[in-house]
């Protein structure tokens, strides 16, 4: 959230704004008056045409593509878009589906329901129905494993490749005009072809980096640290930045990706990940002992400071294991000369919740940057609250807010700085949410 | 870091050259602290030569200010760079701290 949503709205509504253009003009070149189709008809057509550009452009975020993720404004904004497209393509379908009940033979349309029934483009449609109603489901059932999630998951771009064979078949403006076709083809290409590297090619010839474990560190309260040797070239990444992990050949911690919060300053060598040890991979993470591999995909994220270039002062807010990307930052401020004021909230529910408290006061004293830090106990002083900071860090003017925390304290204390004034784009805030 | 310093009248300037971060400002922060147990309690701070000040340079001058301040003294900076003007700027101890143009300002200023 936060900073200019222009770019990513433009790179949705665009291309259904074009969609729709092409196929009004299909409309004329067939000398077919736009206001006499029923109000049913064109919806029919159109929610078809959007479900696939919309399906494609999900399906394009999870390629990971720098260029992309820019575009959307960082990795798990992406992925936040990727689900509410998938859901509103979702939607299209059934509504595309509905409007066609009425005009087709036998009892409420059954034969758009049942496969191998009708013609070719239809069993199709009815397939790709059905296969994207179950994935769909099993996509918000939220007891399955990350990993069997995503398994599963990663099989949606199969519907999408089966509704665009059958809108090709079935739909004739997409025959018929060739502007038309050949916008449509494009998206098709690049939907499919997006499916195809990020589900099969993506493990073996995505960018990564290989490192090897150096060790894992207890700080307490389930916190680990996780610190990796790079075995060839290191990752370079701004403070901020997250990145996926991949272990390898280890008897115990399976080799998937899941994504970390990166720790450590760009300028070490050594790649720190700092994670609550409370799910099935992490529980098994601080097994990983040294000398194990490790492939490093990134680094990902939009929560840096270069959004913010033009601001000198910063509040920072980090909740519990949300300190993570400040740590990076701030282990950053002690090793160039770019000035800034930051006022660093670090707010956990018990003191002894707060184990990064002695690494904060450390960093603190030797920032270039001045840095006024505040351990906010919430069971002692309450919830922090956007007037209880601005009482702290006095009438401020030009400054900008970056909060990582669970989601709930940050949408709360976004609501707050905007009713103080603050404009919406300097608030930012990350939640790593990929499911 | 070098330090040198020049008697001006009952005035005190001294001449810092290099940065004032965290690795040099406990050396500046003790040089400048002995001289005002010597009774040198108008301190001009000529940052003419200063290429950086880190939020330690910053802790030294607020410091200093302090000591001189319960002595019934007074602190003025001079003729500052840009990048350390920014750094004033931006942490707000140019509200703190006097700040003049030239040293024969500040050093009227501080023995006034």
């Amino acid at each position: 959230m936060g900073l200019s949503s222009t770019p990513r709205v433009l790179a949705v509504v665009l291309p259904l704004v074009i969609t729709t253009l092409l196929w009004g003009l299909a409309k004329l070149r067939d000398g077919v008056n736009l206001w006499d189709l029923t109000a049913v008809d064109a919806v029919t057509q159109v929610t078809a045409l959007y479900s696939i550009v919309l399906m494609s452009t999900a399906l394009l975020i999870t390629t990971r593509c720098r260029a992309i993720e820019r575009l959307y404004g960082g990795l798990d904004r992406s992925y936040r878009l990727h689900a509410r497209l998938g859901e509103v393509a979702l939607v299209l379908v059934v509504v595309h589906l509905l409007t066609l009940v009425p005009g087709h033979p036998g009892p409420s349309g059954r034969s758009l329901f049942v496969p191998f029934v009708d013609t070719w483009p239809k069993t199709f449609a009815t397939v790709a129905f059905w296969t994207f109603g179950v994935l769909a489901v099993l996509t918000f059932w939220k007891k399955l494993s990350y990993q069997k999630w995503l398994s599963i998951h990663a099989w949606m771009g199969l519907p999408f490749v089966l509704s665009s064979v059958h809108a090709f078949g079935a739909h004739s403006d997409l025959r018929g005009f060739e502007p038309l076709r050949t916008w449509m083809l494009l998206w098709v290409m690049l939907g499919a072809g997006a499916w195809m590297y990020r589900t099969f090619f993506y493990k073996g010839a995505g960018l990564r980096y290989q490192y090897v474990a150096d060790h894992t560190a207890d700080r307490g309260g389930g916190v680990w640290d996780l610190v990796l040797r790079p075995t060839t070239v290191r990752m370079n990444y701004e403070p901020g930045k997250f990145a996926f992990i991949s272990v390898k050949d280890h008897p115990e911690i399976p080799p998937e990706h899941h994504p970390f919060s990166i720790s450590s300053s760009p300028v070490h060598r050594e790649l720190r990940f700092s994670f609550k040890a409370c799910g099935d991979y992490t529980t098994l993470l601080p097994s990983l002992h040294k000398g194990y591999k490790v492939e490093v995909f990134g680094p990902f994220g939009e929560f840096t400071l270069h959004p913010f270039g033009l601001h000198r002062r910063f509040v920072w807010i980090g909740g519990g294991i949300g300190i993570t990307p400040f740590l990076s930052m701030l282990a950053f401020e002690q090793t160039n000369d770019d000035f800034r004021k930051i006022w660093l909230f670090y707010c956990v529910r018990t003191d002894a919740d707060a184990v990064y408290h002695d690494e904060i006061k450390k960093y603190v004293d030797v920032a270039d940057s001045y840095v006024d830090y505040v351990k906010w106990v919430s069971d002692d002083r309450g919830p922090l609250t956007a007037k209880t900071i601005l009482e702290f860090a006095g009438p401020l003017d030009d400054y900008a807010v970056m909060m990582c925390a669970p989601p709930k304290m940050m949408r709360a204390m976004r609501k707050q700085f905007i009713r103080t004034g603050l404009p919406a784009n300097r608030i930012i805030f990350e939640d790593f949410n990929f499911r | 870091m070098r330090i040198t310093g020049e008697k001006r009248g009952s005035v005190m300037v001294f001449t810092l050259t290099g940065r004032l971060d965290y690795q040099t400002s406990p050396a500046i922060q003790d040089e400048l602290i002995g001289q005002i147990s010597k009774a040198e309690h108008r301190l001009v701070l000529d940052l003419s030569e200063t290429d950086y000040v880190s939020s330690a340079g910053l802790r030294v001058l607020v410091a200093v200010a302090k000591r001189i301040e319960q002595a019934g003294g007074k602190l003025v900076l001079c003729a500052l760079r840009e990048v350390v003007v920014e750094v004033l700027r931006v942490s707000s101890f140019d509200r703190l701290l006097p700040v003049c143009a030239a040293r024969d300002e500040a050093v009227a200023l501080a023995a006034a």
